[in-house]
């Protein structure tokens, strides 16, 4: 019984864990993301500025 | 005691792989895998040849977000694929681990990142580059997934020859990126992927025939049967040699290429001959193989014969410019 218990709340902490550490991979991918997405639209306007 | 904590270690390791993403979320991982990485480099590599191979000039920064744009627009083509088709690719062996069907990415998830990145892919297109280029990528992720998952994939055999529209797009966009328009240069290069799409995917679907029928998917060889999809494969290689050479014939490609696609076609035929004279699945396996080398030679030899400094002989436009013509009328 006592062992079940604690099996259960070292799972949790491990779901939380792994939750966690998913939730912080997707927030530095959408990070990049948009940084890239700022540095391309920049780069365009330079481009097409000095093309003019 | 060391023991037991690496049990320990290796069930909590076990469980965790075993979790959903509506428990833990989706991994980065598992977003790209919805863009179908593999499917994507053929995708721009193809694309790449027809901006290089297209006449005039491109800006290098441009043809860099142009490619970016094919990636982007065929990955949310795959996402978007990907959700529509969450329920057989459950069903078959060689889907069953994509994110979705594994309850790694929820479905409307994926729907909402493909729509997005669809948008964003053909907007950036328009804008960055031209709107030719743009409208030529919108239409390829919508007849991707409008006319062939939706419509065709699950109605007739013929899905992937009317489908396989959509993957040969990408060398005209790249063209359509340099030049803002289509040519019939630009469609030779379309029709050399049209044309081997069939055989291609055929050779894939006689050896995972059993996968395809469990999921109730009409492929060529579930319907007619191995020996006419066999037929058929045969046909279409011999239909597809002389398509082949029309890039040399037109002047977009010179005799390097020339030589290279006659090699590779004949060699297409040798393979489609030997699928065709025997039972055993190891020849479509080694078919299908030699399909994805033969497109991928055909535009890494194309770019190749182009590039500068390297000896340009277009004998084959040559014997049917007009000034032979007038040698020979006098």
């Amino acid at each position: 019984m006592m062992a079940s218990k604690t099996n259960d709340h070292n799972d949790r902490q491990a779901i939380d864990a792994e939750r966690r550490r998913r939730q912080r991979g997707r927030n530095w991918a959408v990070l990049m993301a948009l940084v890239g997405f700022c540095v391309i639209v920049y780069a365009i306007t330079l481009v097409r500025l000095t093309g003019q | 005691m060391a023991d037991e904590s690496l049990d320990i270690a290796a069930n909590t390791d076990h469980r965790l792989s075993e979790l959903s993403g509506a428990v833990a979320g989706a991994r980065v991982s598992d977003f790209i895998a919805l863009l179908k990485p593999r499917v994507m480099s053929l995708v721009v590599f193809s694309g790449l040849a027809g901006l290089v191979v297209a006449p005039g000039h491109i800006h290098p920064l441009i043809a860099v977000v142009a490619i970016l744009c094919i990636a982007v627009g065929a990955g949310a083509s795959g996402a978007i694929n990907m959700w529509y088709d969450r329920d057989i690719d459950a069903v078959m062996t060689r889907t069953r681990n994509r994110p979705i069907p594994k309850g790694n990415v929820d479905p409307n998830e994926a729907l909402g990142f493909g729509l997005v990145l669809a948008l964003f892919s053909v907007v950036l297109m328009g804008m960055a580059v031209n709107w030719t280029a743009g409208s030529l990528l919108a239409f390829t992720i919508f007849f991707y997934v409008v006319i062939y998952t939706i419509w065709l994939k699950r109605r007739t055999p013929q899905n992937i020859v009317i489908g396989g529209a959509a993957g040969a797009f990408p060398p005209m966009i790249g063209w359509a990126a340099v030049t803002g328009d289509m040519s019939l240069a630009s469609i030779s290069l379309f029709l050399l992927i049209f044309m081997w799409t069939p055989p291609h995917f055929w050779a894939l679907s006689l050896y995972r025939e059993g996968d395809y029928a469990k999921a109730g998917v009409p492929m060529m060889p579930v319907v007619a049967g191995a020996r006419s999809t066999k037929i058929q494969m045969l046909v279409y290689t011999l239909v597809l040699l002389p398509i082949a050479l029309v890039p040399a014939v037109l002047g977009v490609a010179g005799s390097i290429y020339a030589v290279t696609a006659l090699l590779l076609n004949v060699g297409f035929i040798v393979h489609a001959v030997r699928v065709l004279r025997s039972p055993d699945l190891r020849r479509a396996q080694a078919m299908f193989k030699y399909s994805l080398l033969y497109l991928s030679l055909h535009f890494a030899v194309l770019m190749i014969d182009r590039a500068p400094g390297l000896l340009h002989i277009d004998f084959l436009s040559s014997l049917i410019d007009p000034a032979w013509l007038h040698v020979l009328v006098g």
